[in-house]
């Protein structure tokens, strides 16, 4: 069985480019092919552990998102490394302050199977706060290659699929 | 005059804070629960296609979106001036009701449970989900996320995503349930969401009921109060979470009023004060008295406790037996322990669960008749449903084209606002003392006060109200304020 590949695409519909991480998450998952899946998160982050419930379902797990501090250029694409120490896990203020890090820390701390091989990955944005649905044209036009780059990443070649 | 300030509040959805002040003597002359949000969500639905709405709407919160996604679709029934074939209406039920075990479960074991199962006065360093698990075991925090997902995952093949669905249109749902596979699976959720419903209230039983130190901070702590109630009931007047006619209790029990959901107007009104970005909806025909009890009062409550106490029963067995030993346990009602809350959320998990397997087992659920296509427009519409944090309505006028023009919505917590405020004050005042030492702890008891509503700030905070005094702190990422904006 090849490996099983869940693609976390981080991001309001709504909100214009803020969708760059459903949207690419997507497009990886359709061109990754045979054991690839996506899932959206723009909620609680207590969403996200439901996706570890149960027996291991996945070897890695990309999680997309994108970056709009100036930071990265339009379509820029970076790999994100995770910061050494653990994120705290549960002295959350409230749900809203629980983000990735502290829900996958939260999922160690809970004995969940967590995928060996964890990805982050940035997409350059210059606004994720206009509201309206769809990305803007210049992001639009760069999503093959944001979703070319991050499937290299993942070791799936230029003809798609699974190794 | 000595002030102390809890801010952020803790274990909620959304942000709050509360200024305690204390006279000469040390003692709480008055609280003041504020609501620092400002969403602005009814302003900007105005000019857009009402069937935007339901998708529009249930982004107020990525918490509560199910209810949201449900009243605003029933708002545009309303617009279009059409209704649902059943088995649309039963999958927007089931859909809710996946949606009220999720956010139940998700109240109970992490934000209520730590002040229970760990202890109110604990360290907070353990007193939080984590703090639970160590106490309870691994297996059942395993137990917990699983049978969240498995709630979800109900939503997600209903409402095409579990948060910020895409099924609800003007007229029913956009995707009948026929593949027999997916009912299948949806029947296997609720059947185990059903045993862990009877799970959860086994704990309670042992963890909370059979400690009588909890008991008594619940029956006889200064968290009780009261108000009016107000819920949803069916024809048999028990709680149903899609559809039926508001019953409005006095304190005594005593019917005060039962009505059409479309009428709210008729009989809620909302005060406004300058120090809240919420407003306080009250009894219209009592008049808004300020912030006190009194049968006179127009302050009245929603949510578990409040369904609880209006209803004459549960429509499912064992929740209907846990309905019975509630008031057996907590005495005739209704029942005016804030804390009792909690315990009512719990048999509305099990109510939920049940409800969701009568659902799915009905083969009308998987009629593939899901939407009756509108022919017209009326322009005006109102949807009521009960969300896990109490009666949301969603009311939207639209021009010929339907172009909304006005949307009103008025939301679970907000109906609670003035009773969360004196809730918080009245524990204050128990709780601080001259000469007591005020400790987190202690600041933490106050906080369960507000806690046990399970309030959502970000769902109640919408409105636009127009220019008023505002002071904006901006902070950095170590939490320094960087800039201050005053107007």
């Amino acid at each position: 069985m090849g490996r099983r590949v869940l693609v976390v695409g981080v991001g309001s519909a709504i909100r214009g480019d803020d969708g760059i991480g459903p949207a690419v998450a997507e497009a990886v998952a359709r061109a990754g092919g045979r054991g690839f899946e996506w899932t959206p998160f723009d909620g609680s982050a207590l969403d996200l552990l439901g996706a570890f419930a149960g027996p291991p379902q996945y070897d890695c797990c990309a999680i997309v998102d994108c970056l709009a501090n100036g930071r990265l250029e339009e379509g820029e694409v970076a790999r994100l490394l995770p910061p050494d120490d653990d994120a705290p896990a549960g002295g959350w203020l409230s749900s809203h302050h629980a983000g990735i890090l502290e829900t996958l820390a939260m999922a160690r701390r809970l004995g969940t199977a967590l995928p060996a091989d964890l990805r982050f990955y940035a997409v350059g944005v210059k606004d994720a706060t206009a509201f309206g649905e769809g990305l803007s044209a210049g992001l639009a036009a760069g999503l093959p290659t944001i979703e070319a780059e991050i499937l290299s990443d993942l070791g799936v070649g230029l003809e798609g699929g699974n190794p | 005059m000595q002030t102390i300030t809890v801010d952020p509040i803790t274990r909620l959805e959304g942000h709050g804070k509360f200024d305690i002040f204390l006279n000469d003597a040390g003692e709480v002359e008055n609280v003041y629960f504020q609501v620092p949000e400002l969403r602005g969500i009814e302003k900007f639905c105005e000019g857009r296609p009402v069937e935007e709405l339901p998708r529009i709407t249930q982004r107020a919160c990525g918490v509560c979106p199910g209810p949201h996604h449900i009243a605003a679709s029933k708002a545009c029934d309303g617009v279009y001036g059409v209704e649902p074939p059943p088995a649309g209406k039963k999958l927007r039920e089931l859909f809710l009701n996946a949606h009220f075990i999720h956010s139940h479960i998700a109240h109970f074991y992490a934000l209520a449970a730590p002040d229970f199962v760990v202890g109110p006065q604990a360290d907070p360093t353990t007193r939080h989900v984590l703090g639970v698990v160590a106490k309870v075991g691994l297996e059942i925090g395993g137990a917990v996320i699983g049978s969240r997902a498995k709630a979800q995952r109900i939503q997600a093949i209903i409402g095409g995503k579990a948060t910020h669905a895409v099924c609800g249109l003007p007229g029913g749902m956009s995707k009948a349930l026929t593949n027999p596979d997916e009912v299948a699976e949806i029947r296997k959720h609720c059947e185990d969401l059903v045993e862990f419903g009877k799970f959860t209230l086994q704990l309670f039983d042992d963890v909370v009921l059979g400690n009588s130190a909890y008991v008594d901070l619940i029956v006889n702590g200064p968290y009780t109060m009261k108000t009016y109630y107000m819920g949803m009931v069916d024809d048999k007047g028990r709680p149903n979470f899609y559809d039926g006619r508001l019953r409005v209790i006095d304190e005594d029990g005593d019917e005060f009023a039962t009505f059409d959901p479309k009428k709210y107007l008729d009989h809620i009104a909302e005060h406004v004060e300058p120090w809240s970005y919420l407003k306080f909806p009250y009894l219209k025909n009592l008049g808004w008295k300020g912030l006190r009890t009194g049968k006179d009062s127009g302050v009245y409550r929603v949510a578990p406790l409040a369904r609880l106490n209006v209803a004459t029963g549960m429509a499912t067995p064992v929740a209907q037996q846990a309905f019975e030993k509630f008031f057996t346990v907590l005495g005739k009602g209704p029942v005016h322990a804030t804390l009792a809350n909690h315990w009512a959320r719990v048999i509305e998990l099990m109510y939920a669960a049940e409800r969701s397997l009568e659902l799915i087992r009905d083969p009308e659920t998987s009629s593939p008749v899901v939407r009756t296509i509108p022919t017209g427009i009326v322009g005006e519409g109102v949807g009521v449903i009960e969300a896990p944090r109490g009666t949301l309505f969603h009311h939207y006028n639209t021009d010929g084209d339907g172009m909304v023009t006005r949307c009103n919505m008025l939301v679970a917590t907000g109906n609670n606002n003035a009773a969360i405020c004196m809730s918080i004050r009245d524990a204050a005042k128990g709780l601080i003392k001259p000469g007591v030492e005020v400790t987190e702890g202690v600041l933490n008891m106050v906080e369960m006060a507000f806690r046990a509503y399970d309030p959502c700030f970000g769902c109640a905070t919408h409105s636009l109200p127009g220019q008023m005094p505002m002071e904006v702190r901006v902070h950095d990422a170590r939490g320094v304020v960087v800039r201050n904006v005053i107007r």
